[in-house]
């Protein structure tokens, strides 16, 4: 079980994470629809969270650069990155991601995952 | 008599003395000549020459009245351009000096031997042709320079132009007088491709022809055109003198390939929003079917649809990965290095086996062996490839061979299916799906054209033949030549 921050400007994805995080028993802390809220609530939350899905194309601020800013604040937390831009992969990982899911994925590999980066 | 291998060239005689006409006549007529007339005054001289347009005059000096033959000839000259031979006695040699001004072909001093005089007839004669002939050729060229809507130009070996063509100074915008003043090709060119022309002119003025260089050019006015320049060294003597070209205006041509990339970027833009959004929505279908499907309480009876409905939603996933893959790497965006074939073929093969049909694969790629110029896409040629041959197989067991040999500086690798076969005519569009685009290429996807994209982008070649010479029911061979190296 682990807390898990959601981060993808598509409302519709948030609930799906929900509803498949809730069938690993895994806990939503947070949900931000942009880079730059993400930014804002990361820096406002008391306990950081174990794992956070960040989607790439979104208004404002795109993931990768989300991704850098939270890495700056906190170097410890695991960003799971998902997004449907296949070919970002690289400079994802590049700018501090623990993993790349393509959009779209099946459940079993969003939680196999999460598992393999709680294990690490 | 003397043989020569003559023409029946026409010769007007004009000489005083009636005897000495009579006596060059009779001559002439007997080696073959054809004499066209005799004058014995300079203006019965040019009314014959204009009338009777003689291929040669043979014209005495010293004649009846107050003009002589240099007078005469200079009148001729005036009107039409017939070589002349000068027949001269050796006290009016001072007279022949003065005759160089009408541009005498030859004279001869009297008296002559019969072999001089057909020797110099001849020699005239054919230096009057080849002088035709040249006029001739250079009116030719003079005719289509002019024409040709393109500017051509000449320079010295030092850059200062020395010829252009009428649309020369119409592109250009020069006058004849700025040319007179004086002008160089360097002008002709923009301040910042100045460096790079310096450079070129260079080394054509060392001999080399240069096909096709592209400049920004600079008109008189300062506006500017794109342009491509073709240069050739002028060779005198064996050492470049200068330099001739043709510079094209190419406006209308960087218009259209700049129209041609903003369709391109637009068609690239919606197929990369398209392909996103599509692929989030697909992530909450795929999503919800995958989390009914594992529900425990879900009803058998309905599984079967469901499983179907996912299949398909994953499979429009595999379209959009497809087409942005062929667009990336028809963009040339995508890089080759050196990598091993056998991992990209190992994940193919990993895929494929993970579908519920038992599949049997038999293969000699081993690890470590076989190195190709290529980049993470063969993984999809391959993928693409099993999966095609899987398909067409009905039998309970898929059987699948794979083997990879040397063929020169090819790694062959043939995929043998046992699948329906390939008719013939088939075959020939198979991998073309592109440019079968708007036909309803019916049950066959994007797969083998995209294997082809990708075996093409490194430089190598697919094509499709029976598996079993002449019985195309046991099944296809997909032969893949993939250039070796990295």
């Amino acid at each position: 079980m682990a807390t898990i921050f959601i981060v993808d400007d598509e409302p519709t994805l948030h609930e799906l994470y929900g509803d498949i995080l809730e069938i690993g028993g895994h806990e939503i802390v947070a949900n931000a629809y942009d880079g730059d809220e993400a930014v804002e609530i990361f820096k406002r939350m008391s306990e950081p969270p174990e794992v956070v899905i960040m989607d790439h194309r979104m208004p404002g601020k795109d993931g990768i650069e989300t991704t850098k800013e939270i890495l700056e604040i906190n170097p410890d937390i695991k960003i799971l990155f998902a997004s449907a831009d296949a070919a970002i992969k690289n400079d994802a990982l590049e700018s501090g991601a623990c993993n790349f899911l393509s959009k779209p994925f099946a459940i079993v590999d969003l939680l196999a995952e999460i598992e393999e980066m709680l294990a690490e | 008599m003397v043989e020569f291998d003559m023409e029946n060239a026409r010769i007007l005689i004009v000489e005083d003395e009636a005897v000495v006409a009579e006596n060059l006549e009779m001559t002439l007529t007997d080696t073959g000549y054809e004499v066209v007339g005799r004058a014995a005054s300079a203006d019965d001289a040019v009314n014959a020459a204009i009338e009777l347009k003689p291929d040669l005059i043979l014209m005495d000096i010293v004649l009846i009245g107050h003009k002589n033959g240099i007078d005469a000839s200079r009148e001729i000259k005036e009107k039409i351009d017939i070589p002349t031979i000068f027949l001269t006695a050796y006290s009016d040699l001072d007279l022949v000096d003065r005759a160089k001004s009408t541009e005498p072909y030859a004279y001869i001093i009297k008296p002559f031997q019969e072999r001089q005089l057909f020797a110099s007839i001849e020699m005239t004669l054919y230096k009057s042709r080849m002088a035709r002939k040249l006029k001739e050729s250079e009116a030719k060229f003079r005719d289509l320079t002019e024409l040709l809507p393109q500017t051509v130009f000449e320079t010295d070996e030092k850059g200062n132009l020395t010829f252009a063509n009428r649309a020369g100074f119409d592109y250009f915008g020069y006058t004849q007088d700025d040319f007179d003043r004086g002008l160089t090709a360097l002008q002709m060119m923009s301040p910042e491709d100045r460096d790079r022309a310096e450079e070129n002119i260079g080394r054509v003025m060392k001999g080399e022809q240069l096909d096709g260089v592209e400049y920004t050019a600079q008109r008189k006015d300062g506006s500017t055109f794109p342009c491509i320049i073709y240069t050739t060294p002028i060779i005198r003597e064996n050492k470049p003198v200068g330099m001739r070209g043709v510079i094209a205006d190419i406006t209308k041509r960087k218009a259209a390939e700049k129209r041609i990339e903003e369709e391109y970027r637009r068609a690239e833009f919606h197929i990369d929003l398209m392909g996103h959004d599509i692929n989030n929505m697909n992530q909450v279908t795929i999503g919800y079917l995958d989390m009914l499907l594992q529900a425990p309480d879900f009803p058998d009876k309905f599984r079967k649809g469901v499983e179907t409905a996912l299949n398909h939603v994953k499979k429009s996933a595999d379209i959009i990965y497809n087409v942005k893959m062929l667009s990336m790497i028809r963009s040339g965006e995508t890089k080759l290095r050196k990598i091993d074939i056998y991992p990209a073929y190992r994940s193919a093969l990993k895929a494929v086996e993970s579908s519920p049909r038992e599949i049997r694969i038999n293969s000699n790629i081993t690890e470590g062996r076989y190195f190709i110029s290529g980049n993470a896409f063969l993984f999809d040629a391959f993928l693409n490839l099993l999966n095609n041959a899987v398909k067409f197989d009905q039998h309970e067991i898929v059987e699948i061979d794979v083997d990879i040999s040397s063929s020169d500086d090819n790694w062959r690798i043939e995929f043998k299916d046992r699948g329906r076969g390939i008719s013939d005519d088939y075959k020939k569009i198979i991998f073309n799906r592109m440019e079968r685009a708007g036909e309803s290429a019916q049950g066959s996807g994007l797969g083998l054209t995209i294997v082809k994209y990708i075996v093409e982008s490194y430089g190598g070649s697919i094509s499709v033949e029976d598996r079993v010479k002449g019985d195309r029911t046991q099944g296809s061979n997909f032969i893949v030549l993939l250039p070796k190296g990295g």
